[in-house]
Formats: C-alpha cells, structure tokens, sequence
C-alpha cells in the first residue's frame, strides 16, 4: 500500500505521469482542461490561493534569515509541487530552482525512502548534495510533504542560497577551488532531518560543527522549514475549500495550461532549425591548491559547445557533444542538475511568462550529454562544489540562440541576455577580539547588466540571470557584515562593456579598502570567469560579445589611511588609483592582478582592493553606432574620447565642456576604419588555409589541446572539427 | 499614458519604429509584458524589411542587422542589405567573408576596451578575435572569441520550408528537404588545400 493517490506508491505515479505524456502529449493526459472550462475565474482564484500561498511564505519566512543575501537579494525560493515533484508555482526570487525539485523527489522515489525512512504527515527532508539536482552545495533545498487523510497529494518546499558551506581550502559558499569532493564542504543526500513539523536538534548540531557561520545557516534553515510549513498549512485549507478532487485535478490542470502557453510562445516567437554556439571558461587553478592535490595543479578549460535543433513540433533537442571531460576542478556538473536547473536558467526568462512560475517547459526539452563530461561525470570522487558555474555555460549560448530567432522573427522587443560572469565576494577572518566571522557578498551577483538589444543598449547594474528579484543591495548593509572590508565606491567606471552599434550594459567595480584588518583577514571571489580568454564566444550582428570582467586588483602597503586622516580623500575606481599613483599622492608597495575567479588572498590594514564585473555585450557593428549616443556616453562618462575615436571611429571636440560630435571628420574617419579593415582581414579561403597549418602542425597551447582531444573523442564532435579543417579521420591531438 | 489598444500597439507602425529605436520606450514594455505576441508579426517585419532593403527578391528570413535569406530564382542565397551575395544559405555565410583574426594581446586589447592597460591578458595563444566583415560594404556581421583552431561556428541554420508551412501556414513554393541541409563541409571539401 502507497502513500500516493488510492493507494499507489509514488514510484508508480512517477511512471504514470510520464506513460500518459508519452502516450498522449499533454501533461498526465490531459486533453481538455474541464476545470479552466467549467469555471475559468473559480480556476483563477484557486491558482492564486495557491501562488500566493508560495509569495506569502516568502515574504514572512525570509525575515527569519540572518543574511541579507536572502532578506534583500532575495536569494531564496519558495514552492508548492506535485507528488511526483514538478513544480505547480513558486514565489518570486531565485526562480531557476523550480526545475531541480523535480529531480530530488525523484531520487528520494528511487532510494525507497517510501519505506525506510518513510515519508509521513509532519516530515521534514532535505538536500544540498548537487549529486541529487541542484547546482552547488549553497544551495539548500527543504521539503514538507502534504497529505489529505493519509495519501501524499503535494510537497512545499523552500530553497535558498546559504552563506558558507563549510569547504577545505577557504570560507565560501561557492568555493572556486576545490580538487575533489572530499574538499567541498558539507554536501548531504536526501535527509529525514525532522518529524512532527519539528526540526530535529542533532540538525543543528550538525550546521555548527560542519560549516563556520553555523548560526547563519541554521536560521536559514528554519527559514526554509517556517515558509514550507506556511505553504502546508494553506494548502490544507485550499484543499477544504475546493475538495481534494479540485485539488488534484487542479494543480494537474495548472501544469497542461502552462505547457500549451509555452508551446504557443515558442510557436510565435522561435524558428525551427539547427543553432551553434561556443561557449567556454577556464578554472583557474594553477598555484592554487597546495603540494596535497598536485593532479589539480593546473588551468583546467571547461569547453561547452552547443547544438540546439527545434524542430517542426516545437521540441528542443540540444546536443552536448564534444563538451570537456570530467576533471579535478569544482566545476563538475551532475547531469540532472544540468538538464533541468540550468535549462530552466534559459527557458524561464525567455518563455514562462505566466503568473505562476512552473516546469512545465521541461517536457519540451530533449539532451544529448556525452557521458564523463563536465556536465555529465561519472567520476564520484570529483568535486562539484561550484557545478553551477559549469551548468552556466549553457545560459548565456541559449539566451543568445533565442534572441537570434526574436530579432528573425520580428520580436525585437525580447532582448533579454547577458554573458553571466559576476561571482561572490568571500571575505573571512578573525577580528581583534578573537571572534571568527565570514561572509558571502552578493553585490556582484546581484548587479548585472545585459546584453544590448538590436535596438538599444543594454542595461547597466540592473539584473541577474538567476534571479529575476535580484538587488544588488545598500553598500552599508554588505559592510555590516564584512566589518574590515570598507567600501569605499561602487562606481560605473568607463569602456568597460563589449562595443557594438549598441553597446553592453556598463560594467561596475567596488573600491575597498582595509581598515582594522584584526587578527587574519583574507578575500576570495567565486566567478564565471577571468579575462584571460577575454570571454565568451558568439557576438551578435557583429557586436563584440560579452567579456568575463571579473578581474581584481590588490594594492598592498598603501598609504591610503593616511591620506585619509589628512583629509586628502580616496581614489573611487581603478583609473583614479593609478592617476593617483602616478601623481606620487598614493603610495603603493605590491600590485597584484588576478582574472576571474580569486582563491584566497590574505590582505592587511591599508591594502587596497578594486573588483570588477559585467561588462556585457554588444550589437552589431560599433562604426554604425548614432553619433547622438556616442555624444551622451561621452558626457555621461561611460566612455572616454580615446575610445569613442578608436572603436566607433567618432571625432568629437569639447565644447564649453561638452563634448561633441562632428559628422563630416567621423564619416572619413569610419572610413579608415573600413580601409584598415580592408588591409587588415583575408578572403576567407585564404585565412582558412593559413589557419589549418597551425591546426595540421598541432600548434597549440596545452590548454587548447585539451579542448580539443575532448572535441575529436566525440564521433559527432570530431566529425565536424575534421571535415572543417580536412585532417583526415587519424588526426588526434 | 493613455491606454493603448491592442491592435495599434503592435502596429506595422509601431514595429517601424522600434527596428529603429524611435519607439517610446514604455510602448516597447507594453510590447514586452504581451506574453503572447500577435501572430502576424513576423509578415510586417518582412514587410517593412522588403521596403527598408529595396530588394527586388523575396526576404524568406533576416539572419542578423544587415544579412538576409532571399529567393533568388530557384536558390535561395544569403545577401547582404548593400547588395553583396553570399551564395547558398546551406553553407555557412562567413565561408564567402573577409575575416581579421586579432592574436596578439595588444590587438585583443584594441577592441576589448574593459581590461586594465597594465593587466597582461587576454592571453596571446588561448583566445582569438575573429572579425568577419561583408566583401561589399566591409561592415562587421560577426565577432567570434574563441580558441585558435576553433571550427568556424554556423550560428543558425533556419528550417525554412517546415517553418512556413507548419508554423505560419503558407508553404514556400520550393519546399524540398533538401533545402535543410548543411552544404559547409561539402563546399570546403571541394577547396584546392595543396
Ligand atoms: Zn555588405
């Protein structure tokens, strides 16, 4: 006897859920939504009852948390599913867990948990291993089951992002480096960690002597518990007011309805056919992990190329192939996380938009993931503590491939993408008094421009793929909790965005400086990438793609302190610090850069930090930008003189302290530009046949090479790498 | 603002105006918050697209700012809005384009303009710029960034006849299956590599 509905275990609703989709089409079957037709505003009202039941227990319940990562960013999510896990509607916040649910039900089925440990009225689970779904171990996800009179007809659930995982090598969250997966942190599997709605004690014991802000983390999971049990509590009364026959037919019903809606969106908005893209990143571990782990001593690339085929029918079918191995960085990607958390990444903010956000999107998806890929390992001993920042090469090709089709399709309004760098600040240490603290700063996360559309710029500083309630929050706020870190400006500094004929939305950068560094202080920066590779990888229209901006710069033995005790004042943004070096005001000892993604760096009193992130990209052609846009960013200060001049080719004069832009010199000035163009490029052909000998003579950079043995071990991969440069079936690397 | 009906927000007007960035913006977020888009969009933008371009052939797809899929005769080609012809559409375009390859760090660091003068990256060797430029106008149609040696990357090969005839429900009058299939390694198998 099941817990499920009549008496059916949840393994055999599992199988019936996706038997009549596959034998119908529509979501368990459903070919008419009899309810939606009977009574559309009875079927409005209790589908709001039960979103707002979700914004509700968000709402209330993230007050419980310590940390404004989750209280101001919003780095949480509450969720209301089906027993089979798919996810009815969710509150506003970190939207792209919806789909990863789906899979740690799923595995709990599986498991047996039915029957030991047993799910019961009153339960309490919970999961953080990305083994089971989700992205990195930060996120935390807790599950309340529902029943009516015995049989399990939904789960609650809350998620969120925490604030410190507990890793070997440094406090994070999202701990950049990490060799292999005894070096994570705490990841646990699927867990009974209560009964009787009560959280268990030996729980918290756990949060405390697993990570270092064990406080944090345990009013972050009794936030979790407090919403879930909210979203039960009004479920209960839902299901009294409409039946439980409503109720089940209903949130059924919801899921059909959203996947129609979806359907038709693709249908008016995409083009079926086949779309590439590249996409790549490195790890950046060499010199980072110590004499202990030297087989992870090394830059390890994390290639994703992408092929996606809609067809006829309104499927998407994308194909992984050639996608880099496995390896002993933390950038492994347990494939179930990949296919739904990280498509869900792409498809919510390009398709779903609905009052309830849901997964119904998930049964339009086909995958081809090559086994023992970094989005696919095999290897248990690997880490995957940052999982995430692998999945995430997926999103910024897919938000790419849609905004292709849009612009094809006329729909030039849906230009919403980014290329998705802008990673955590991780401070830790030890202050006077002896007490230990570390902390997450989401600012980054948090801040986001976007891409340019076809037909404007993109945003500055204002959004985040993750999470469509992003806040990049109050400066003061963050310094609260970082007591030495003081920032001293959040600034827009200029050029830094990719060019096109619309530029990038504006990067942002944080000047902070040491003040009572205490007894041990140091910093690390999880990050999507560093500029070594400048970025990723396909522009549009001719537009420089987006570039991984995260990149730092450390000054240390400064005389900054003093000059401010003289009231001499700071320097806001890198270029003021080096004017103010070369003007012998600041004095300096060490300069130290570091691109992308930073291990821990031990700072003093005095030391100066500069970050930077999201510079995104452009559209089109740079030359063809309005001279009247070139004349705004120039007065505004996003871009200097120099590089409105090089890159747009605009010659543009000061004038009462105004600049401005002068057409004829700018017209001949363009057309040098195309004259060097013209001297500077190669017929095709012949740029081809020069470029094979460096392929034909195998005259890459180790990093390179292991991109591509990945790419010529993969039938279809290497198929296409061959036949492109003519090497002959033999050809490895 | 005054309310708008459905029927002029999304008109051929409105659409005009906002290919050109003359469209307020707030008309552009009620155009965005439309979940459902108006399903005869995409016949005024090739509309007005017929009309901005002056082609003479048939528009059958607009592939990026200044490139087109067009029925020429019984090929259907990708050309240029100054009137330069790629050829085929089922080989990829930049095949008949001139391309600038930026390797060094300092040319890297011409067109990226976000990277700290004194910061030694991009790497020299790990990343290259790929600029393709139209042999008729010498605009910029596609930047690529990507490792030397990367296979020139086909970002999108439309299905044309499946798109007309199942999702906007007027065939094209050529259908063939044939017209979906990728022709670029078969054209570069054809070059002369000696
Ligand atoms: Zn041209």
């Amino acid at each position: 006897m099941g817990i499920g509905e009549g008496g059916k275990t949840i393994a055999e609703m599992l199988e019936e859920r996706d038997r009549l989709i596959a034998e119908t089409g529509y979501f368990y079957g459903l070919k008419e939504l009899e309810l939606h037709d009977e009574d559309p505003a009875k079927m409005t009202r209790f589908n709001w009852r039960l979103t707002n039941a979700c914004i509700t227990a968000k709402e209330s319940a993230k007050l419980l948390s310590a940390t404004p990562t989750v209280r101001t960013f919003g780095e949480c999510l509450f969720m209301l599913l089906l027993p089979q896990g798919d996810c009815i509607t969710a509150s506003h916040g970190l939207a792209g867990h919806v789909a990863s649910a789906r899979d740690q039900i799923a595995y709990m089925v599986r498991l047996g948990y039915e029957d030991n440990p047993k799910i019961r009225e009153g339960d309490i689970f919970a999961c953080n291993s990305p083994r089971y779904g989700g992205g990195h171990s930060a996120d935390n996800y807790t599950y309340v089951p529902i029943f009516h009179e015995g049989e399990l007809v939904a789960w609650a659930a809350g998620i969120n992002h925490i604030a410190e995982v507990g890793s070997a090598l440094y406090s994070a969250s999202v701990p950049i480096v990490s060799p292999t997966t005894y070096t994570d942190g705490w990841a646990y599997p699927p867990m009974k960690i209560g009964d009787g709605f009560q959280i268990a004690k030996w729980w918290n014991l756990l949060w405390k002597e697993k990570t270092r802000m064990g406080n944090f983390n345990i009013l972050d999971s009794n936030m979790r518990v407090a919403g879930s049990i909210m979203i039960h509590e009004t479920v209960k009364n839902v299901i009294e007011e409409f039946g439980i026959d409503y109720f089940r037919k209903g949130i059924r019903e919801i899921l059909e309805r959203e996947r129609r809606r979806v359907e038709t969106i693709v249908r008016r908005q995409m083009i079926p056919g086949i779309y590439k893209h590249a996409y790549w990143r490195l790890s950046e571990n060499k010199g980072q992990v110590g004499p202990s782990f030297p087989f992870a001593d090394k830059d390890f690339p994390i290639h994703t190329p992408i092929e996606l085929h809609l067809t006829g029918d309104g499927r998407f079918s994308i194909d992984l192939s050639g996608t880099s191995r496995e390896d002993y960085h933390s950038w492994n990607a347990p494939s179930d996380g990949t296919r739904r958390l990280a498509l869900a990444w792409w498809w919510l903010p390009q398709f779903v938009h609905s009052i309830c956000i849901n997964t119904a999107f998930d049964y339009l998806i086909d995958y081809t993931i090559p086994e023992g890929s970094h989005l696919n390992p095999t290897n248990e001993q690997l880490s995957t503590s940052i999982g995430l920042g692998g999945m995430a090469t997926l999103m910024t090709p897919l938000w790419n491939i849609c905004k292709r089709c849009f612009f094809s399709r006329g729909v030039l309004e849906e230009d919403w993408s980014a290329t998705g760098c802008g990673g955590l600040l991780e401070p830790e240490g030890v202050l006077e008094v002896g007490v230990p603290w570390s902390f997450g700063m989401f600012g980054a996360a948090g801040s986001w421009s976007t891409d340019a559309g076809s037909f404007r710029d993109g945003l500055s500083a204002a959004t985040c793929g993750f999470n469509p309630q992003s806040d990049m929050g109050e400066v003061e706020e963050w310094d609260l909790y970082e007591p030495p870190l003081v920032c001293l400006a959040r600034k827009l500094p200029p050029n830094l965005f990719a060019h096109g004929k619309f530029r990038g939305g504006l990067g942002i950068s944080w000047v902070f400086l040491v003040v009572n560094a205490g007894q041990r202080l140091s910093i690390s920066f999880g990050s999507g990438g560093g500029p070594r590779i400048i970025g990723p990888a396909v522009g549009m229209s001719g537009g420089y793609p987006g570039g991984y901006t995260d990149w730092h710069v450390i000054f240390s033995n400064t005389n900054a302190l003093e000059l401010i005790e003289k009231g001499m004042g700071y320097p806001t943004t890198l270029p003021e610090i080096m004017q103010w070096i070369n003007e012998g005001k600041l004095k300096v000892g060490k300069i130290q850069y570091v691109s992308g993604g930073m291990p821990s760096i031990p700072l003093k009193d005095g030391d100066l930090y500069v970050l930077s992130s999201h510079g995104e990209a452009g559209w089109g052609d740079p030359v063809e930008r309005d001279l009247s846009l070139i004349e705004k960013d120039l007065n505004e200060g996003w871009m200097t003189p120099g590089v409105g001049k090089d890159i747009y080719g605009a010659v543009a004069q000061s004038v009462d302290g105004k600049w401005q832009v002068d057409k004829n010199s700018t017209n001949k000035e363009r057309e040098k530009i195309k004259q060097t163009r013209r001297e500077k490029a190669k017929p095709f052909k012949e740029w081809w046949l020069e470029e094979r000998e460096l392929v034909v003579n195998k005259e890459f950079k180790e990093e390179v090479s292991y991109i591509y043995q990945d790419v010529l071990g993969n039938a279809k991969a290497g198929a296409q790498f061959r036949g492109f440069w003519r090497v002959g079936e033999d050809y490895q690397l | 603002m005054a309310e708008i009906r459905s029927g002029e927000l999304t008109s051929r007007e409105n659409i005009k105006l906002m290919m050109e960035g003359k469209l307020n913006p707030d008309i552009v977020n009620s155009l965005r918050r439309m979940a459902i888009k108006e399903e005869d969009r995409f016949w005024k933008y090739v509309d007005i697209l017929q009309e901005k371009t002056g082609f003479k052939e048939r528009i059958l797809l607009r592939l990026s700012d200044h490139l087109y899929i067009v029925a020429k005769g019984d090929e259907r080609i990708v050309k240029c809005d100054c009137g330069y012809e790629f050829g085929d559409y089922r080989i990829n375009w930049k095949l008949g384009s001139l391309v600038r390859a930026r390797k060094t760090t300092e040319e890297m660091k011409e067109a990226y303009t976000f990277l700290p003068k004194e910061m030694p990256h991009p790497e020299e060797g790990l990343v290259e710029i790929r600029e393709f430029y139209c042999p008729g106008c010498l605009a910029q149609l596609a930047v690529e960034l990507v490792p030397p040696g990367y296979p020139v990357v086909f970002e999108m090969f439309p299905d044309l006849d499946t798109f007309y005839r199942d999702w906007m429900g007027q065939p094209l009058p050529d259908e063939n299956p044939e017209w979906f299939q990728d022709k670029t390694l078969e054209e570069i198998s054809h070059w002369d590599i000696e």
